[in-house]
């Protein structure tokens, strides 16, 4: 303490001079408007620029806060963009209904089974699909499976709530079909290339088939009804021993976005399926 | 007692002879010679600090209530009387040890008017900023603070060789 009012004695000067300071600044502001709006004005931007600096300082401090809410708020809009694009499908598969590939005299011999794809695959050396539907609700193996724009695949296994479909994308896949225009029938395989290309082998070298040629199914099978769109012709190559040609296929399913498909219950032709047994 | 009785009629002089007669006599303006700034060089070396800014402080403020100028001139003045010391030395340095008056007698002639024309055109200056609160006309501050300096130096330095020459001649008698 006496260290303190010694140390006040001693730097009395300084006190008496900021105390004169002090009042002549106050009586300077009191009666000198112009000059204390010029002083306010000043003071004002300074302490707004050290507000901001606060601000800015505590903005950066809040950014963990502020990421973890974007973050909250990013996923919610994932989840409605998500829900819209479903509602978008549903309508847009309800204004392009399946039934404007299949003409009225195929819908006399088959029923369809709405399913939705659950799971996918595009790359590998046989693609299977499976489906949201099985056994219970009708399906079974064997079954043709098509979407609004044509052929997918055929059933290769059912459980009571789901089946797997052996999609065209697959080495074991082979599906009887035909040039729209010409009715030369070949047969459908897929060589691994792309999801979007297979090929059509065994097409007579003479038959007349030019680029953009649709090919759809010949109906020979149990599987599929006559004219099921397939894709449309991309090239036209050389087959094996220059008897036949081959045609590569640009599919018109896109299978990198399936989403809704229909498997057909074809009312079974019992008396044809025995004799081609019998044959065999 | 005698001291403040001769404070108290300097400052008296200074701001009368300031407001009836030295406020008129500029040139557009410019050169107002302030002298009152007398009492800044009103100093022997040992004077107290304290005192000195108050009496500093009171000159400060019948002038500002006379020029409408409240609280500049006490804050200018106040200030200067602070540092006016230390700027003192500066000058004088260890010519005159501890114990020296500011005026030509005991400085000479070069360090006083070296002494008159900073601690004027600091006084000045202080006074003109205060007054303006902007440095958007600088240059013109500067040259009325100059021009203010030499004229309030001018009439210092003759009110300065009147004192020492009636001081002489009083030593005569």
């Amino acid at each position: 303490m006496n260290n303190l009012i010694r140390f006040l004695a001693k730097k009395m000067h300084w006190l008496v001079f900021f105390m004169l300071e002090i009042m002549g600044l106050f009586l300077y502001l009191q009666f000198n408007r112009q000059q204390g709006v010029v002083i306010f004005s000043s003071v004002n931007t300074v302490v707004g620029s050290f507000y901001q600096v606060v601000s800015s300082l505590g903005n950066y401090f809040n950014l963990k806060e502020e990421n973890s809410l974007l973050h909250d708020k990013n996923v919610a809009l994932n989840f409605q963009i998500a829900k819209l694009r479903e509602q978008l499908q549903d309508i847009q598969s309800a204004a392009n209904p399946v039934e404007d590939v299949l003409d009225t005299t195929v819908m006399s011999h088959c029923s369809l089974i709405k399913a939705r794809v659950i799971n996918n695959s595009l790359f590998r050396k046989d693609n299977f699909i499976t489906l949201d539907k099985g056994e219970a609700d009708g399906v079974s193996k064997e079954m043709g499976v098509i979407d609004s724009n044509g052929v997918v695949g055929v059933v290769y296994m059912t459980s009571e709530h789901y089946s797997l479909v052996l999609s065209l994308l697959s080495s074991r896949s082979s599906i009887n079909c035909k040039v729209a225009m010409t009715e030369f029938f070949g047969i459908l395989k897929w060589e691994r290339e792309s999801f979007q290309y297979a090929s059509v082998y065994d097409l007579p070298q003479h038959s007349m088939v030019e680029k953009g040629d649709k090919i759809v199914t010949n109906g020979f099978s149990i599987v599929f009804p006559v004219g099921m769109p397939i894709g449309e012709v991309e090239s036209i190559l050389e087959g094996d021993a220059g008897q036949s040609c081959k045609l590569k296929i640009k599919l018109a399913v896109d299978f990198s976005n399936l989403r809704d498909v229909y498997v057909l219950n074809m009312k079974s032709d019992n008396e044809k399926q025995d004799l081609e047994s019998l044959a065999k | 007692m005698m001291e403040i009785l001769r404070r108290t009629s300097l400052i008296i002089v200074c701001v009368l002879s300031q407001i009836v007669f030295f406020d008129h006599f500029h040139v557009m303006g410019y050169g107002v010679p302030l002298v009152y700034a007398l009492f800044l060089f009103d100093y022997r070396s040992g004077d107290n600090v304290i005192c000195s800014m108050l009496w500093g402080a009171l000159l400060g403020v019948v002038v500002d209530i006379f020029h409408g100028t409240i609280g500049m001139n006490m804050m200018s003045m106040v200030l200067v009387v602070f540092f006016r010391r230390p700027l003192f030395d500066l000058f004088v340095g260890n010519k005159k040890g501890n114990g020296y008056t500011v005026d030509i007698a005991s400085l000479g002639m070069k360090t006083y008017l070296q002494i008159v024309l900073i601690t004027t055109f600091v006084y000045y200056i202080c006074v003109l900023i205060l007054e303006d609160m902007t440095l958007k006309y600088f240059a013109q501050l500067v040259w009325k603070a100059i021009a203010g300096t030499f004229s309030t130096t001018a009439f210092i330095l003759f009110y300065n060789i009147l004192k020492n020459h009636h001081r002489g001649h009083t030593r005569r008698i």
